[in-house]
């Protein structure tokens, strides 16, 4: 017979993740084993508690509704349409449908039998692992509708799932966010009950001086077992404590510690280390949790109204950064998050400081200013809250060394620094903050600083080049933050010799590679057996986009975005441009990654890293980013020959 | 002929029930012996090949009463090479799936390409894309009719403007074999103009009020065609098509083979 032409069923599946990851000769062999079916509106496909299901149903054209039933009330669960499927987890599990599925429009499916359903569960581990992953997300979706978090649907409203990837990559353990408040069993109820009005908690764990908890006592247990029940303050806590407790392991991820609550129904729960208590964590963090996906952790910036609401904000921004990267968010996605909250917090607090000040008395800005972002944080790569790296220039009052204006905004500037301070962004050491009257300046003093680092360019100017020429207009009038790039590129133009300065500096970094592409590491003292990440990956690559950026005139301070604007003006070849672009991306996830791990195990984050450490892949991705990074320097050598 | 002119009438005229299951059980008996002598007439031989012994049994296995959802269907198309078989044209190609009741099984599809004996003419070449020296490497039509009718079975056999192909089908089974195919047809256009008839508002789309060409009739219908102009790209897209039919007629009280031939029948 002659060979079946199904192209386009194959393609569609190729479109369809997971089947997209199965090999060619498996997708072509698929529509052999499919059945089509019809369904018109209205139709009960699967009905919940009825038998397993046979096939896996995808949605060819159409939509269904998956719906559950409790109380004789139909909760919406979602909505499926063209290229997705339902049934599989009764197709898994082998048991009844745990939920309706309707067709609410006219529907076409695909049926994929079990058997080949199971064969190719078996035999290919992507799809394997889609569909487990797949399956216990929904157990938690229907354990939500059915403990009745969310409302039952009305005859027109409709309940929108918020996409839930947190409560699978957030551990109990991470939730943990304080010491929890013990006692010992024979404490008085009056006691507890103090210590738990002094602590501001909503229960207290009764634990042995082994620190192993017997029980738990919480707020509604107060009320309902010593209250109501006409016992005194005098009572042991031992008698009214709940035991034993529930308890999860820090490893578990979220979903399973929700579902074990539900299952206990209770609101508190301990996480336990072995036998030890490690924290308490409690339907609340749940909620908080599920309110910690980026957009809502930025509203939440806009929300606060003082410096400490803001400081309390930042644990949301580190766990969301932790769930994109687990999700495997890219390098430069990540950092324009952390960038975005980072900059939104800064305004935040500037605006909070400015009105405070004006509340005080001190009163509004005397003139225009721009708050400046420097360094990396100017160039928008900031890897969760590296030091305060920043500056503000003001209108040039009259006269210009008017004090009155200095002192504002010195004042500021110290106010807003000790406020990021206390938000968890540590102090620059070199002291290159607003707080500085040095960086305090006006417009014409600015001026003539960059204007004596061109044409002086001793190694110390060079060095606050790299930081102060990618500055970026952060928060008031960004109208002064240009007038200073314009001048900046007019300044450069006219000393090129300058260029040749800094290139020359710039290639003291250079990527740790020996003969035949072979790592180099330290040698010897702290760091032995490591190379250092930063200094001689990433620095080589921001200098040198910043360097033919600044050559170019290109204002950008972003490194991937120079990248772009500087192939564009064919300083290189496009080619060039992704290797560079790529090996930028895979260094600077590498090092968040770290920073990570590093953050886990409380070791200071560090930038050197053992390739020993690293996977074979990812050893030789970043030899291909080191050859990369010398062939920019290559290139970087060429242009600007080395001053004599 | 005088049978299949009787039979006709039996399913016009309303006899009372154990009269019709008696004369056609009575039909099918002599029907059987038929077959064999057609074929022993036209071949020479008396030894029936197993693969058209089925042909044998398709009317008696035939009952009406059976639902349309529990029913077998062999959904299929040819490609031609021209309009006219009295002129010489002959089958290029035969598709055809399977459905049991509304589910399509793709898996048992059926596609072969027939040496058509003769130089194609060019006209077709355009649409198909088959072109003469593609086809000499093919099975001569005998052959394919002998997969396809243990292929069919005794299933329905479903296609759109049924007729057309049925008359290449039973040329060849008459130049082949001496006797044509005993399976009951459906034609799906039959199908769209019953279904025009009892809805006339939802055929308001339609570019004239008796459009059954098959692309308008899918474009109504939402179905969008699986690689047009292929034996049996045509057969899955008229399958989707008479999926969605069978949906509709049930609605309006068709359930049974028997009336599901009435309304769609090819004799």
């Amino acid at each position: 017979m002659v060979e079946i032409p199904y192209n386009k069923i194959i393609d569609f599946f190729r479109g369809i993740v997971p089947f997209n990851e199965l090999p060619q000769d498996i997708l072509n062999g698929l529509p052999q084993k499919i059945l089509i079916d019809y369904f018109p509106k209205g139709t009960l496909i699967l009905e919940q508690g009825g038998s397993p299901c046979d096939y896996l149903y995808i949605i060819q054209t159409g939509a269904v509704e998956k719906t559950v039933r409790k109380d004789g009330v139909d909760i919406l669960l979602e909505y499926r349409t063209e290229g997705e499927f339902f049934g599989s987890a009764s197709l898994i599990n082998e048991t009844g449908p745990a939920f309706d599925v309707r067709t609410h429009e006219d529907t076409v499916c695909y049926l994929l039998p079990k058997e080949t359903f199971n064969k190719l569960m078996q035999n290919h581990v992507g799809f394997h692992e889609y569909f487990a992953i797949r399956v216990s997300k929904l157990a938690y979706r229907l354990k939500k509708a059915q403990t009745g978090i969310f409302a039952p649907r009305g005859p027109s409203d409709t309940v929108v799932f918020r996409s839930d990837g947190y409560l699978f990559n957030v551990t109990a353990g991470d939730l943990v966010k304080r010491k929890s408040v013990t006692c010992s069993p024979y404490h008085e109820v009056a006691l507890v009950a103090k210590l738990m009005a002094r602590e501001g908690v909503g229960a207290v764990v009764v634990a042995d001086v082994r620190s192993r908890p017997l029980g738990i006592v919480t707020k509604s247990d107060m009320t309902n077992r010593i209250l109501a029940a006409g016992k005194t303050g005098s009572e042991p806590i031992r008698t009214v404590m709940s035991a034993p407790v529930v308890s999860v392991a820090p490893r578990e991820p979220c979903f399973s510690a929700l579902l074990k609550m539900a299952r206990f129904n209770c609101h508190h729960m301990c996480v336990v280390q072995g036998e030890l208590l490690h924290g308490v964590i409690s339907q609340h963090d749940f909620i908080v949790l599920q309110g910690s996906n980026p957009l809502a952790v930025i509203n939440e910036v806009e929300k606060q109204t003082s410096v400490a609401g803001l400081a309390r904000v930042i644990d949301a921004v580190d766990r969301v950064v932790r769930g994109l990267l687990n999700a495997g968010v890219s390098a430069k996605d990540v950092t324009a998050f952390i960038s975005e909250c980072n900059d939104r917090l800064t305004r935040r607090v500037i605006a909070l400081t400015e009105k405070s000040l004006q509340e005080e008395g001190v009163g509004p800005p005397p003139v225009p200013y721009c708050w400046l972002a420097l360094g990396s944080e100017g160039r928008k790569e900031q890897t969760l809250r590296t030091d305060q790296d920043n500056a503000i220039i003001y209108a040039d009052p009259e006269p210009l060394s008017d004090v009155t204006t200095h002192n504002y905004f010195l004042h500021l500037g110290e106010r807003v620094v000790s406020g990021l301070e206390s938000c968890g962004f540590p102090l620059c050491k070199g002291n290159i903050m607003a707080s500085n009257p040095q960086w305090c300046q006006p417009e014409t003093i600015w001026k003539r600083y960059f204007a004596r680092w061109i044409t002086k360019a001793s190694p110390e100017d060079l060095r606050n080049c790299s930081i102060f020429f990618d500055f970026r207009p952060l928060a008031g009038a960004a109208i002064i933050a240009q007038r200073l790039r314009a001048f900046l590129n007019e300044e450069i133009a006219t000393n090129r010799g300058f260029l040749r300065h800094l290139s020359t500096n710039a290639l003291y970094n250079g990527p740790p590679l020996g003969f035949f592409r072979a790592l180099v590491v330290e040698k010897a003292g702290d760091h032995k057996d490591k190379l250092n990440l930063k200094m001689s990956g990433l620095v080589p690559v921001v200098d040198a986009m910043r360097i033919l950026s600044l050559s170019e005139q290109i204002n950008a301070t972003n490194t991937l975005h120079r990248i772009e604007l500087v192939s564009r003006r064919q300083v290189f070849s496009k080619e060039m441009a992704a290797d560079i672009r790529e090996a930028f991306n895979f260094l600077t996830l590498l090092r968040i990654n770290h920073h990570m791990a590093q953050k886990d195990k409380e070791i200071e984050p560090s930038d050197y890293i053992d390739p020993r450490t690293l996977s074979k892949l990812q050893k030789k991705t970043l030899i291909e980013a080191f050859h990369v990074i010398r062939v920019l320097q290559g290139e970087l050598k060429v242009r600007f020959p080395e001053s004599l | 002929m005088i049978n299949r002119n009787k039979e006709r009438k039996g399913k016009r005229v309303p006899y009372p029930e154990n009269f019709i299951l008696k004369t056609i059980s009575m039909f099918g008996f002599f029907k059987t012996k038929k077959i064999e002598d057609l074929y022993a007439k036209h071949t020479g031989r008396h030894d029936i090949p197993e693969a058209l012994s089925k042909q044998c049994e398709v009317k008696t296995a035939y009952d009406p009463e059976v639902l349309i959802t529990q029913a077998v269907f062999v959904v299929f198309d040819t490609e031609t090479t021209g309009l006219d078989f009295k002129a010489g044209d002959r089958l290029l190609s035969l598709g055809a799936v399977k459905m049991i009741g509304v589910r399509v099984h793709l898996g048992n599809a059926f596609y072969e390409l027939i040496d058509p004996e003769g130089p194609i003419p060019r006209s077709s070449i355009f649409i198909h894309g088959i072109t003469p020296t593609l086809a000499t490497a093919r099975p001569h039509i005998c052959d394919v009719l002998l997969k396809f009718l243990p292929y069919i079975d005794t299933a329905l056999l479903v296609a759109h403007h049924a007729k057309f192909d049925m008359q290449f089908l039973n040329r060849a089974m008459h130049g082949c074999f001496g006797f044509p195919i005993q399976n009951r047809v459906i034609d799906t256009a039959l199908a769209a103009a019953w279904i025009r008839r009892m809805q006339q508002a939802e055929f308001a789309g339609l570019q004239t009020p008796s459009d059954t060409r098959f692309d308008a009739v899918a474009a109504h219908f939402g179905i969008t065609a699986q690689d047009r102009h292929t034996a049996l790209g045509d057969a899955l897209s008229t399958a989707l098509l008479f999926q969605r039919f069978i949906n509709i007629l049930m609605k309006n009280g068709v359930k049974t083979l028997r009336q599901l031939v009435r309304i769609a029948g090819v004799s």
